[in-house]
This record gives C-alpha cells, sequence and structure tokens, in this order.
C-alpha cells in the first residue's frame, strides 16, 4: 500500500453538531436590548467539529478517544448514518454527504458497521441464518437458496457452525454473537467496515478470539476497517494507524508505532501514562490527567485541550522565573476547584509558592488573587486569574495544526502548538 | 496470622433454580491483612461479585450461602454447625441480621459497587444522601455531619466540593459519582472495603485518577481492600495479593509479583496471554478456547479441562484442590501438573481435543443438534 494511492475513504473538514436546546421554545432568547426581542440561538453540542483524514485501502485506522469525545458520532458520520453538518465524506472518490438517498442506499453494499452490544443489534425474533441473508435480500443479491449457501458459508467462515442456521440470537453467548454481527456485515461482500468498540462487551479470552477473527478475515477479504474503541490495548493490537481524539477533533494522527512509542501531543503521552500496565513491575507512580472533559456546547477557545493541559504554554508579556509558571498553573487549577480551605494568606502562599511570589506583573496579578482568595471571593479570583494568564496562552488563542517530523518520514498530525517549528 | 482482618473458608454459594442448583461459589479460601488490596479476578460468571456479596451476607434469595466461615477480626459473619439431624445451621456466636446492619455494614465493611447510579438515589442530592449516611452510622449531629461530608467530598478530589454537595447525582459525571462513592465508604473510616469492579465502567483517565486517589487515602488510612475485577492491569496496579477465580472456585492464590512473573495455573497464564498490552505491539493474541461452562453443570474433574491446553486424563478425573506449589511462600495452585498433587499427570494421556473446528458450544441447555 503506498501513500500515492488514492485513499479509500477521505474526510474533509466534516463538522456535526445536534441541537441540545431541548423543548419547543428551548432555542430561543429573549434580548430587549433593542432590535428584534425574540431571537433563535439554540445551543448546540459539537459532537464532531472540523475533522479531516483519510482510510487508505486495506488498512485498520484506529480511532481512540474517552467518553463523549464523539468518536462514534464521527464513525456514524463518515457512513452518513448521521447528516454531516457540514464537509465532504468521500468514499472512493464520490462525496457521500450529498448522495440521493438511492445512491446513498447502494453504497451501503460496500460499507457496513459492527456496534458495541452484540445482543441488541440482533434480532431476538429472527433465526441466524434469516439475519445474515437481510442485507442480501436489501440489495437484490442471489436466489433464496444462493443467499441460504452464502450464509452457511459465512457462519464457517466466522467460527461458527453452520448447522446453526435455525438458531436464535439468544441461544448464542456474546462473543458468537458478535461473530454473527461479522457474518451479516460480510454477507454483502463490503470493502470497508465500520467497527465501533466491536470487543468492548467481551471478556479478556472472548475478546482476542474474536480480534483473531477479525484480523482473519481482513486478510481473507481485504478490508479496510475503522476501529473505533476506547481501549489502547485493542488499538494497538489491531491497528495499523491511530488518530486520537478529544472533545470532537483529532489532536494526533499517525503511525500506531510512532503514537505508541513516541506519542507527540500531551493528551496521548497523558492517554497512554494513565493506562494500567498488566505487570506489576512496571506499574508505578502514573501521571494522571487530571479533571474532566469540559462541556462540549462550549468547549475552550484555541486548543481544546487546553483547560487541562499539563504543558500549557505561559502567555507572552510576563517574566517568568524558573517554575514560577508551573506554580501559577497549579495555583490556578486549585483556585477553579476550590481545592483548599483558605484560612491565611500565608499558608495559601506557602503551599503554592513555597519559594516566594513571582516578580514582575505576573507577582502582582497572582498577589490580588491571593487577596481575593481570602476574602471568600472565590469567583472573582477565578476569572482574573483566567483572564491574565489562560486566555493570554498562545493555546487559548490560536487552533494549533501541524505536521510534526517522525524518524520513518511517515505523515504524522499532532494539533499542537508545542511542535508549531517542527 | 496475627494481623489477619478477615478470613474465608470454605465458603459454599449456591442457587436453587427451575433447573437445578447453581453453585456459583464452591468452597473458596482466602484471607486480607491489615492494610492490604487482595484481588479476586476472573472473567464473567466465575462467581467473584457472588463471593464479595456473601462476605456481608447480602446474597440474595434464591441464593443461600451454604457452608463455610467468614470470620471478619474475632467476630463470625458466616458460621455453621450440624444440628442433631446432621443438618448445617447457623452457630450460636453468627452474628444476627441486626448486628450485621448496626455494626459491621458500612461501619466496618464498606462497599463500593460497579455501577453508582445503583448506590444512588437520584431524588435526593449527592450532600443529602452522604449527610444522612453520616448521621446515622457515625450518630453525628446535622450540621456536623454536613461539615464532615464536605470535608469527605473534598477528601475525594470533587471540585468546589460546597457548591456540588447541592447537586443531583443526574449533575455529576460517572468518575465524580465513583468519588461519591469513595467518599460514603470512606466517611465512617472502615476497616475494610469491598469493591465490586468500581472503575470498569470509566474511563482510562478517569480510572487512573481513582486508582491513584483510592492508594492515596490507603496510605492516609490504613483501609483493607478486596478488589473484584476481570482487568489483570488493575490488578498489577493496586494489589498486594490476589486470588484467581475459575467457575466457582480459586485456581491459584499468589502475591501478585509471583502471580504475574512465576504464574503455575494454566488459567492465569492463559488469561495473561489473552490479553493485548499496551505497552507492546503483541502480533498474534493466544485466546482460551470455548467459553466458561455453566456453573449449574461444571465439568468433572479439574473444571477448567475443557478449556485448558495442558489438560490430560487424570484432569477428567480429580479435581485438584489449592496446594503450595514452586516453594515460595503464599504460592497456591490447583493444577495437577505440578508435582506437589502426586497426580500420575506426566504418564495420562494429553486428551484429544473432540470439539473440532467449531470450539465453542452454544450455550442453551439443548446442545447441538445434528
Amino acid at each position: 500500500m503506498s501513500d500515492a494511492a488514492d485513499p479509500l475513504v477521505r474526510v474533509e473538514g466534516v463538522k456535526k453538531y445536534f441541537d441540545a436546546s431541548g423543548g419547543l421554545f428551548g432555542g430561543f432568547q429573549v434580548d430587549l436590548d433593542g432590535g428584534f426581542p425574540v431571537q433563535y440561538a439554540p445551543r448546540e453540542v459539537k459532537a464532531v467539529d472540523d475533522v479531516s483524514f483519510e482510510i487508505r485501502k486495506g488498512e485498520t485506522l484506529g480511532l481512540v478517544g474517552e467518553s463523549g469525545c464523539g468518536k462514534s458520532t464521527l464513525g456514524r458520520t463518515v457512513l452518513r448514518l448521521l447528516q454531516p453538518t457540514e464537509g465532504n465524506i468521500y468514499f472512493k472518490g464520490q462525496n457521500v454527504a450529498d448522495l440521493g438517498k438511492e445512491e446513498l442506499r447502494r453504497t451501503r453494499q460496500e460499507q457496513q458497521i459492527i456496534f458495541q452490544d452484540p445482543g441488541s443489534s440482533l434480532n431476538p425474533r429472527m433465526k441466524v441464518g434469516p439475519i445474515i441473508e437481510e442485507p442480501m435480500k436489501a440489495h437484490g443479491l442471489h436466489d433464496p437458496a444462493g443467499r441460504e449457501e452464502r450464509a452457511r458459508e459465512l457462519l464457517e467462515t466466522v467460527g461458527l457452525d453452520p448447522r446453526h442456521y435455525n438458531r436464535y440470537p439468544h441461544q448464542f453467548s456474546g462473543g458468537q454473537q458478535q461473530r454473527i454481527n461479522l457474518a451479516r456485515a460480510l454477507s454483502v461482500d463490503p470493502e470497508f467496515i465500520v467497527c465501533d468498540e466491536p470487543t468492548s462487551a467481551l471478556d479478556a479470552s472472548i475478546q482476542a478470539q474474536v480480534l483473531n477473527t477479525m484480523r482473519e478475515l481482513q486478510e481473507e477479504f481485504d478490508l479496510t476497517y475503522l476501529f473505533i474503541s476506547h481501549d489502547l490495548s485493542v488499538i494497538r493490537h489491531i491497528c495499523d494507524r491511530v488518530a486520537v481524539m478529544y472533545l470532537g477533533q483529532i489532536v494526533e494522527l499517525g503511525e500506531k508505532e510512532e503514537i505508541f512509542e513516541h506519542p507527540k501531543h500531551p493528551y496521548t503521552r497523558s492517554l497512554l501514562s494513565s493506562i494500567p500496565v498488566p505487570d506489576p513491575r512496571l506499574s508505578g507512580d502514573r501521571e494522571v490527567l487530571q479533571g474532566d472533559v469540559p462541556d462540549p456546547a462550549d468547549p475552550p477557545s484555541g486548543c481544546r485541550f487546553r483547560t487541562r493541559c499539563p504543558e500549557l504554554i505561559a502567555p507572552e508579556g510576563y517574566a517568568f522565573g524558573d517554575g514560577e509558571w508551573e506554580a501559577v498553573r497549579a495555583f490556578m487549577r486549585a483556585v477553579a476547584r476550590r481545592e483548599f480551605d483558605p484560612d491565611d494568606r500565608s499558608a495559601v502562599e506557602e503551599s503554592y509558592f513555597g519559594g516566594g511570589l513571582p516578580g514582575g506583573e505576573a507577582g502582582e496579578v497572582v498577589d490580588e488573587a491571593v487577596g481575593m482568595v481570602v476574602e471568600d471571593r472565590w469567583e472573582a479570583a477565578e476569572s482574573l486569574l483566567s483572564e491574565s494568564f489562560a486566555e493570554n496562552s498562545v493555546c487559548a488563542r490560536e487552533f494549533p495544526d501541524y505536521e510534526a517530523e517522525t524518524a520513518s518520514g511517515r505523515q504524522h498530525t499532532v494539533a499542537c502548538h508545542l511542535y508549531s517549528d517542527g | 496470622m496475627s494481623d489477619e482482618l478477615l478470613s474465608v473458608e470454605n465458603l459454599k454459594v449456591q442457587f436453587e433454580t427451575v433447573e437445578g442448583v447453581v453453585r456459583a461459589v464452591d468452597g473458596i479460601s482466602f484471607d486480607v491483612r491489615e492494610g492490604e488490596t487482595v484481588g479476586l479476578v476472573g472473567e464473567s460468571g466465575a462467581g467473584k461479585s457472588v463471593a464479595l456479596s456473601s462476605v456481608l451476607r447480602l446474597v440474595d434469595s434464591p441464593g443461600r450461602i451454604v457452608a463455610g466461615e467468614v470470620t471478619f477480626r474475632d467476630e463470625t459473619i458466616v458460621g455453621f454447625e450440624d444440628d442433631s439431624s446432621g443438618n448445617p445451621v447457623p452457630r450460636e456466636e453468627m452474628l444476627t441480621d441486626r448486628e450485621m446492619r448496626e455494626r459491621i455494614r458500612g461501619r466496618e465493611i464498606a462497599t463500593i459497587f460497579q455501577d453508582p447510579m445503583e448506590s444512588l438515589n437520584p431524588v435526593f442530592t449527592v450532600g443529602e444522601q452522604l449527610q444522612e449516611f453520616i448521621e446515622i452510622n457515625r450518630d453525628l449531629p446535622p450540621k456536623d455531619a454536613r461539615d464532615l461530608a464536605i470535608d469527605t467530598l473534598r477528601e475525594v478530589d470533587i471540585p468546589q466540593p460546597e457548591d456540588r454537595f447541592d447537586d443531583y447525582t443526574h449533575e455529576f459525571s460517572g468518575g465524580m459519582r465513583q468519588r461519591v462513592l469513595i467518599a460514603m465508604a470512606l466517611a465512617c473510616d472502615p476497616s475494610l472495603i469491598l469493591a465490586d469492579e468500581p472503575t470498569t465502567a470509566l474511563d482510562v483517565t478517569v480510572e487512573g485518577q481513582l486508582l491513584n486517589l483510592i492508594s492515596e487515602l490507603q496510605d492516609d488510612y490504613g483501609t483493607s481492600f478486596v478488589w473484584v475485577t476481570h482487568d489483570l492491569a488493575v490488578v498489577a496496579e493496586i494489589c498486594q495479593r490476589v486470588n484467581v477465580m475459575y467457575l466457582g472456585e480459586i485456581v491459584e492464590q499468589a502475591p501478585v509479583d509471583d502471580l504475574f512473573h512465576d504464574t503455575q495455573h494454566p488459567y492465569t497464564e492463559a488469561l495473561l496471554d489473552s490479553v493485548p498490552r499496551p505497552d507492546r505491539t503483541t502480533e498474534e493474541l493466544t485466546p482460551i478456547k470455548g467459553v466458561m461452562p455453566e456453573a449449574i453443570n461444571p465439568p468433572p474433574g479439574c473444571r477448567f479441562h475443557t478449556r485448558c491446553p495442558e489438560a490430560r486424563e487424570a484432569c477428567r478425573a480429580t479435581n485438584p484442590s489449592l496446594k503450595e506449589v514452586g516453594g515460595k511462600q503464599g504460592h497456591r495452585a490447583a493444577c495437577l501438573i505440578h508435582d506437589a498433587f502426586a497426580a500420575d499427570y506426566e504418564d495420562s494421556d494429553p486428551i484429544q481435543q473432540d470439539e473440532g473446528s467449531f470450539g465453542e458450544q452454544l450455550r442453551s441447555a439443548g446442545g447441538v443438534d445434528e
């Protein structure tokens, strides 16, 4: 597979927003300061926000991220199970995003999806054989006898007994049900399968069986997978390239080994360092990412990860000495979380700025904020710190998007200002 | 052992169903010492959760503890003796339900479950629930209980605890709810916390935060934990000693380092080989073939022999119990492959795998129709 070849799937600037205002008049706002008094301004959740990537033929692209980062929404938007708000999705050079209904239906023959919960994606009233035949029927493939023959063949291909053709889904275990889903997806001979957490509901030993089968099938049928998972170990096992998502955007994309061995984005690094490793000799103190994912309806400006980033870049215009910026950042976080009980000024200064307050203008701001905290004016302190420091960082002002250097010279995208000259 | 906190001996729990008796926990023994974390690992259906709830006598009907001893400090939580006709009946010194409720649960032994929404009431605020729990269990007046509740929330790293006190559970994220449960468990300063997969439903970063939080709290309070999980990585991270369960039995029991680096039971070995690793790329996973049989009708002999790569004819005949193996203190395994069992494993024929190419059997009782 060469980089020059046309990709099977090309996603360009895809956005998917959901209206989250709720209720009949939820999106309306009353504004009495002149102009028309009622405005329509719905609250939008930016589930996927300006995402671009390519999937090459025959590869497995992993999509990894925490829950709520938009990876499943992206997976469904790529197949246009969800209508993208904006952007183009090219499948074999054809823009899926503006196909008509019937044309779209026809592309379904080449694109399939497998979901997380194997049980709920199988109709409990249908027998396994007819379940597998259903997509062939929908696309008018084969006659009834031919479909049955193919269904039995597929059962065997995915590692089930063809004699189970007349069984109901509840008679199978979770792992076997996922195999039935695989067989159904394969029945129309697709080229591209979106796998949305296909093994997350399975036990470790069963997960290994299903992952191995998926790999064998990929080789046998020359399949291309978009593999969505929150489990970095599974992603590392099965993928060729990996895209890391955070709050609706891809923050890093590159070859698997590159991502796991030389992660560049601070988010990827935090994610990797927070996974427990199944070896007691390797576990120890881990750097764990603090805080929660922000509200996707109101994401932070600039780099979306900046509110949790351990490597937030110091704002220009202040002269920070060694370690001073780190101390200010820790203090800022503690204030935002109301982490401590301020009794007196010196105790607060001692615990966050052991070696004395920073000098210059920065010191004056911190001094004022500490004063506010001691007077129990938390919100004022929080906004003062945020306006003076966090909002002035390049991370808050500009959206980062860079190509980074890699050892192998392969394409590697990192959305982080630390790599602005890379 | 002098610093032993909890001891479970030969515990058996059965569920009587229409189809027959399910032996969910079938004679397990383990102990927990002061200040340590003991793991209970296995796949779903191994009986880990049932074992854990029987420590607090919380097994629901039709489940019943039918035999065994559970001792916490000097109190008998579960204990049986034979009555005149030879049937096991609870012994005199076994704690009554009232004593369990008032003295043990929550105060001495607390629990954290996997799904925090099942343990929290959606129509009360988080603070109210925590405060009520503290008022009842520590006999504090409402004002003091509230202060303590806020302190505990701060302790488990809930941001802005005074404000969040009045929030409802749905306003908390999954990780935050689990923190509330940890706060609730810690609020009465118990000696032992039983944790049933508390981090399984969470994201890796949140799981990491909680694992760190728990080890910090353990250092501060010296609380012991029994940690039920299916995730070997979590075990490696936090446990000092580990029990591996398969189909209602403990098959291997070892200090954590020995379990991972001097594995003595083929099931543990197979489990370790079947998980992908985050720290290195594995080319090929070796799955355990087949699925775990139903506990209602366990295979004869060693229960793992139907899936075991090392199985021989001798394994069909004898069900080994735990014995010390490998010459290490406290490392026990239940497998005939070891000399300690003096079974004629070496001379026995390997079992012919007869399932053909379709390793997995249907899970319905009817089996395969030809």
